[in-house]
């Protein structure tokens, strides 16, 4: 492993001692509020499973994020398309009724479509129009939401609950709650589709090191008027890349409606979209390296969230500033690592 | 005479490579004094490092006789020394006024320039050098040679008394160059010292006084220009003799067609090198375009190396084998697949054919220095022996050795029945290699004419629009794209 | 309101709610345009703008005084740009990246300081109405667009910051660090986003409430960039932006209005403006080249 490559894993460490001495500010001891942070998810087996669920969204958000970035593609829309995904899950789980087979092929193939078609608007408005990615999926991330809660709140309401939220989509298609990983974390958020985001990874890192495609993709990223010049479509390379980028967070989705909560509920994501971001910097968009990043920021996540019962004054949302310090202190591990390097070269 | 400028033992190093060693040598008062080397020499280093714009790590300069350590541009601003870098330093989106107001002294950073005064230099400089610039136009919408007179404005500006020049007549057509030179006798004329950096030894032994040679970071010697040849010059520069490059004359047996670009009427011509003169930026990329479609259109296999190597033939980040890959999928692919045993040995191969240095074919390709990059950018052109190669500059920035490689390479390809085509703003280049060329000039075609029939002067009317019969010489129009 | 003059006060309540709601929006705008001019991306602007209003509604608070909430915002978002500036130009991360980190972590410290101040962590305690709410937004407003104007389109050092985004070297060739004037830049705009916030938490409501910037650091982006990165048209996209605003609470106030078109729909406007401006207009005016 070369260096650098270990660079995200000292900011991540900085950034989790950042913010756990930040809790001195709080009245709460650092080494109290860090035991929490980190080992609450091995309270029991439904909380280590908790911790695999989010596991499994972050990887998918890291994916979608990291596909993207090979090509040089600062890809923040991951947000809005799980959204949409998930609503459109769960208004085909609702209101379609199938045998099981039909009805989840249905929620796939569509839902999965619906990911990569509202991925794909970024890519054609970045080769046709020159529109910046990150200006364009910020403004779909916001449609999408509003579209989604609109569909939601006056046409698929869950007459009851008070909550903004969808009905429970059919029996049928609940299949994945007697799914094995299911039942071995107790009835936990965890299922299969933990699996399937492993698989994923150890595909997708496979196909990098063998096929040219990824090697083009990543040319794209190094340098995008040669890789024209050698020939390649540029228009091909970013539909490609977005298009994987919205079939992993249809993903998200699919793991949320179909494996956990087997509805849509408006805000469900702690905006994994971002912090599918925090993951593959982490990883340094490595496929594999993705796994260990996902679990990491998961188990911080999960535990964050106990903070509310365990301490006095520190609240879930303390959760978001760890993510927030453990950005900027990746973000800026590069850089200090390669300074360091430099001044010991003179 | 007396000494304006002395350097003592100059060092700078970048990392582990040390760009000046030891630098020595004294400027006189009003004169102009050339700088000379190959790239990499050490000489632009130099002068940023006297501007300010670097520090070095030891050695002294004097000023006037008194020690001078410039901090930043400022200091030279103060000390009253103007510097026209090589690379413009002008914002495409901002008009003329915004840069020069830029470069005009002012009292507080928080109130609005007065510029009264200003104007009135401008005025004084267009009228003195017969220079009309509209203000208000913005810099995207000027030539090149335009560009370089605001930066030399820029320059002036501040009223200096040594202006350096970094490579000024690169982008001038030959017409342009004398006026150029005669611009810098009449500013010695006026009193400045002026330091001119070029790679033109003709240019330096018609206009400099005296001449500085640096090699690989030093400087081999100080003289005036009436006691060396150009000869010497460029012997000095190297540090050896200069090889003459075989060339078959013409063994050319029958003319046959490669290829037409029917819309401009230009055929290109197995075994022959086609030459493309013309100042850059008079639609060079344009040309090179149109060229590329057509090849890919008729599928004939082409080698491209690019007009600018780091922008369009290399990928940082990715190694040497990585980039073998992508360049010739046909020959280390299957199916999609990478086949990563014969597309190792391949460039292991290439690396040692062309000694590309460090003979490591896993090294990302921005670890390369630019002489390298470009050996393994023709090799990689080159290897799969296709019937058509663009060389478009293919020798810029590489020192003598690699160009002989380079030059004797294009010239076996044709020897051997293929088509070259050649793009050089560098004349010699051109009508060393080339049998027959064409000349470009604001994205108009003229020729195509053979080697001996025009002379150079002639040449440089064509490049700028002034020859008498320009119009019957014009081939077709590479289309209408801004000249950039 | 009567049946008699519905129309009429629907249009006059529509022009003045306009003005009030572009408020924040116009001046979040002409912060974020002095960070984009200056050559750094700026999706951070929801942070200066929360913690802004956070910092405005809890200081006048506790201290009973709006000059001191108004001040202490403006600070608060000015110490929040020196992180920001710190990480992006002297440890050279991504200004994307770290603009999405500082709203996280703005979002996720407002609360948990909320909770030491007033034990809550969603809203501060309502402010009492002071006789001068309007006058501190109106001269706000006045100075920070009359100096924001001058500063950029008069002196030489928006001059310079102009440079710093189009050309660096050209700066550094005048002795100038461009980073000294990105970072001055960046530092002015959060001075002024952070005022927008008190604006937001003070004069249009009178609390925070969570996540009560709804986007518009966002939407203030998206005028800029529609704007093609000029001042004066910044300005009045952000006015255009702000009337879609206040006709969706018009739309969401009145039955007949929000039975017909709904309040999402409303709300989406700026965004898909955007879109298709995006998707129709090639816009001749380019981004700042240096912007990263």
């Amino acid at each position: 492993m070369k260096r650098e490559n270990l660079a995200p894993w000292f900011g991540f460490l900085f950034g989790l001692f950042l913010a756990c001495s930040l809790a001195l500010f709080f009245k709460e001891s650092p080494v109290h509020v860090l035991k929490i942070v980190t080992t609450s998810f091995l309270n029991s087996k439904y909380d280590f499973g908790l911790t695999l669920f989010y596991t499994t969204c972050l990887i998918f958000a890291g994916l979608s994020f990291a596909i993207p970035m090979k090509a040089g593609l600062f890809h923040i829309g991951s947000e809005g398309q799980l959204t949409i995904s998930a609503t459109i899950a769960a208004i085909i789980g609702v209101s379609f009724n199938a045998n099981t087979f039909t009805g989840l092929a249905a929620i796939f193939i569509i839902t999965i479509l619906t990911g990569m078609l509202s991925a794909l608007i970024i890519a054609l408005l970045k080769f046709y129009r020159k529109a910046h990615e990150v200006v364009v999926a910020i403004m779909l991330n916001f449609v999408f939401a509003a579209l989604s809660t609109w569909v939601t709140v006056n046409h698929f309401q869950n007459t009851a609950s008070q909550n903004p939220e969808t009905g429970l989509i059919l029996d049928a298609y609940q299949i994945f709650k007697n799914d094995p990983i299911k039942n071995y974390f107790e009835q936990s958020p965890v299922s299969s589709f933990f699996v399937l985001a492993i698989i994923f990874c150890i595909l997708l890192r496979w196909l990098e090191s063998k096929t040219l495609f990824f090697q083009v993709i990543k040319s794209y990223g190094a340098n995008p008027a040669a890789n024209k010049r050698f020939g390649f479509s540029e228009l091909k390379i970013l539909t490609s890349v977005m298009l994987m980028a919205g079939f992993f967070s249809a993903f998200i989705g699919l793991t949320e409606v179909l494996g956990n909560s087997f509805q849509y509920k408006i805000g469900f994501s702690p905006s994994y979209g971002f912090l599918g971001i925090a993951v593959a910097l982490l990883a340094r968009q490595n496929f594999i390296g993705l796994i260990g990043s996902s679990f990491l920021i998961a188990l911080l996540h999960k535990g964050a969230s106990d903070l509310d019962l365990e301490t006095q004054f520190l609240t879930r949302d303390f959760s978001r500033v760890l993510q927030a310090l453990i950005i900027f202190s990746v973000a800026a591990s590069y850089y200090v690592f390669t300074y360091r390097k430099r001044k010991e070269s003179n | 005479m007396k000494p304006i400028v002395e350097f003592q033992k100059i060092n700078k190093f970048y990392g582990s490579a040390q760009a000046c060693k030891d630098i020595t040598f004294t400027i006189q008062d009003q004169t102009i004094h050339a700088l000379v080397g190959e790239n990499g020499a050490g000489k632009s280093t130099l002068m940023k490092i006297f501007a300010g714009l670097e520090r070095a790590d030891s050695g002294q300069i004097f000023l006037k006789g008194s020690a001078y350590k410039p901090e930043s541009a400022k200091d030279a601003f103060k000390y009253r020394i103007g510097f026209v870098q090589q690379h413009f330093l002008l914002a495409d989106n901002r008009n003329v006024i915004d840069h020069l107001i830029l470069n005009w002294p002012y009292k507080s950073l928080l109130r609005p320039a007065s510029t009264n005064e200003l104007l009135k230099k401008v005025e004084l400089f267009s009228a003195k050098f017969n220079w009309h610039i509209n203000l208000k136009t913005k810099i995207r919408d000027l030539s090149v040679g335009e560009q370089q007179r605001i930066e030399i404005i820029k320059a002036l500006l501040t009223d200096p008394e040594i202006i350096i020049f970094d490579e000024p007549t690169a982008v001038l057509a030959p017409g342009e160059i004398l006026d150029f030179l005669k611009f810098l006798k009449d500013l010695k004329a006026e009193g400045k010292t002026v330091i001119l950096i070029s790679h033109k030894l003709n240019e330096i032994k018609n206009v400099a006084d005296a001449v500085t040679v640096l090699r690989h970071g030093q400087s081999i010697l100080t003289r005036d220009v009436s006691e060396m040849s150009v000869a010497d010059m460029a012997e000095s520069m190297i540090g050896q003799k200069l090889g003459s490059l075989v060339t078959n004359a013409n063994i050319k047996k029958e003319n046959r067609e490669l290829f037409k670009i029917g819309d401009i009427g230009l055929i290109v011509e197995k075994n022959e090198i086609l030459g493309v003169a013309g100042i850059e930026g008079h639609g060079q990329s344009q040309l090179i375009e149109k060229v590329l479609a057509t090849v890919q259109k008729n599928k004939i296999s082409y080698g491209d190396i690019a007009e600018d190597r780091i922008k369009f033939n290399l990928f940082p980040g990715l190694n040497l084998v990585e980039h073998m890959t992508l360049r010739h999928p046909k020959h280390l692919t299957k199916h999609g697949f990478i086949q990563q045993a014969k597309a190792v040995a391949t460039t292991r191969d290439l690396v040692k054919a062309w000694d590309v240095r460090p003979h490591d074919h896993l090294i990302a390709v921005d670890k390369l220095s630019g002489g390298n990059q470009q050996k393994f950018v023709v090799g990689r052109e080159l290897f799969h022996d296709p019937d058509f190669i663009l060389a478009a500059h293919p020798t810029r920035g590489v020192d003598l050795g690699a160009q002989q490689m380079i030059h004797s390479a294009l010239v076996a390809r044709k020897d051997a029945g293929k088509s070259v085509m050649l793009v050089s703003s560098d004349l010699d280049e051109i009508l060393n290699l080339s049998d027959v060329f064409i000349i470009l000039n604001k994205n108009q075609i003229y020729g195509p004419f053979f080697k001996k029939q025009l002379s150079e002067i002639e040449i440089g009317q064509f490049m700028t629009d002034s020859h008498p019969e320009q119009k019957n010489f014009r081939l077709g129009s590479v289309g209408t794209g801004t000249l950039t | 309101m009567s049946e008699m003059n519905f129309s009429d006060s629907i249009f006059v309540l529509l022009l003045f709610s306009t003005f009030r709601l572009s408020l924040p929006l116009v001046l979040t705008a002409v912060g974020g345009y002095f960070s984009e001019k200056s050559g750094v991306a700026q999706i951070g602007l929801e942070a200066f703008l929360l913690i802004g209003a956070f910092t405005a509604s809890s200081v006048t608070y506790l201290s009973g005084s709006l000059f001191y909430g108004y001040i202490s915002a403006a600070l608060a978002s000015l110490l929040m740009a020196q992180l920001f500036c710190f990480l992006v130009l002297k440890l050279r991360a991504n200004a994307i990246v770290i603009g999405t980190g500082l709203n996280l972590f703005v979002i996720g410290l407002i609360p948990l300081i909320g909770k030491v101040l007033f034990d809550s962590t969603g809203s501060t305690p309502t402010i009492p109405t002071f006789d001068n709410t309007l006058i501190y937004p109106m001269v706000t407003l006045v100075l920070a667009l009359g100096l924001s104007y001058y500063l950029s389109e008069k002196t030489i050092w928006g001059l310079q910051v102009k440079f710093a985004g189009e050309k660096q070297d050209a700066l550094s060739a005048i002795g100038v660090n461009f980073d000294t004037r990105r970072w001055q830049a960046v530092s002015y705009g959060a001075f002024v986003t952070g005022l927008a916030g008190a604006i937001l938490s003070t004069y249009l409501s009178s609390s925070y409430s969570p996540l009560m910037s709804a986007g518009r650091g966002y939407i203030a982006l998206a005028a800029i960039i529609f704007a093609g990165w000029d001042l004066r048209r910044t300005i009045l996209i952000s006015l255009f932006f702000g009337f879609f605003e206040a006709l969706q609470i018009q739309a969401q106030s009145n039955q007949a209005v929000s039975s017909l078109i709904p309040g999402e729909f409303i709300q989406m406007i700026p965004y898909l403006i955007t879109l298709l401006a995006l998707l129709f207009f090639k816009s001749k005016r380019q981004a700042p080249k240096e912007l990263k």
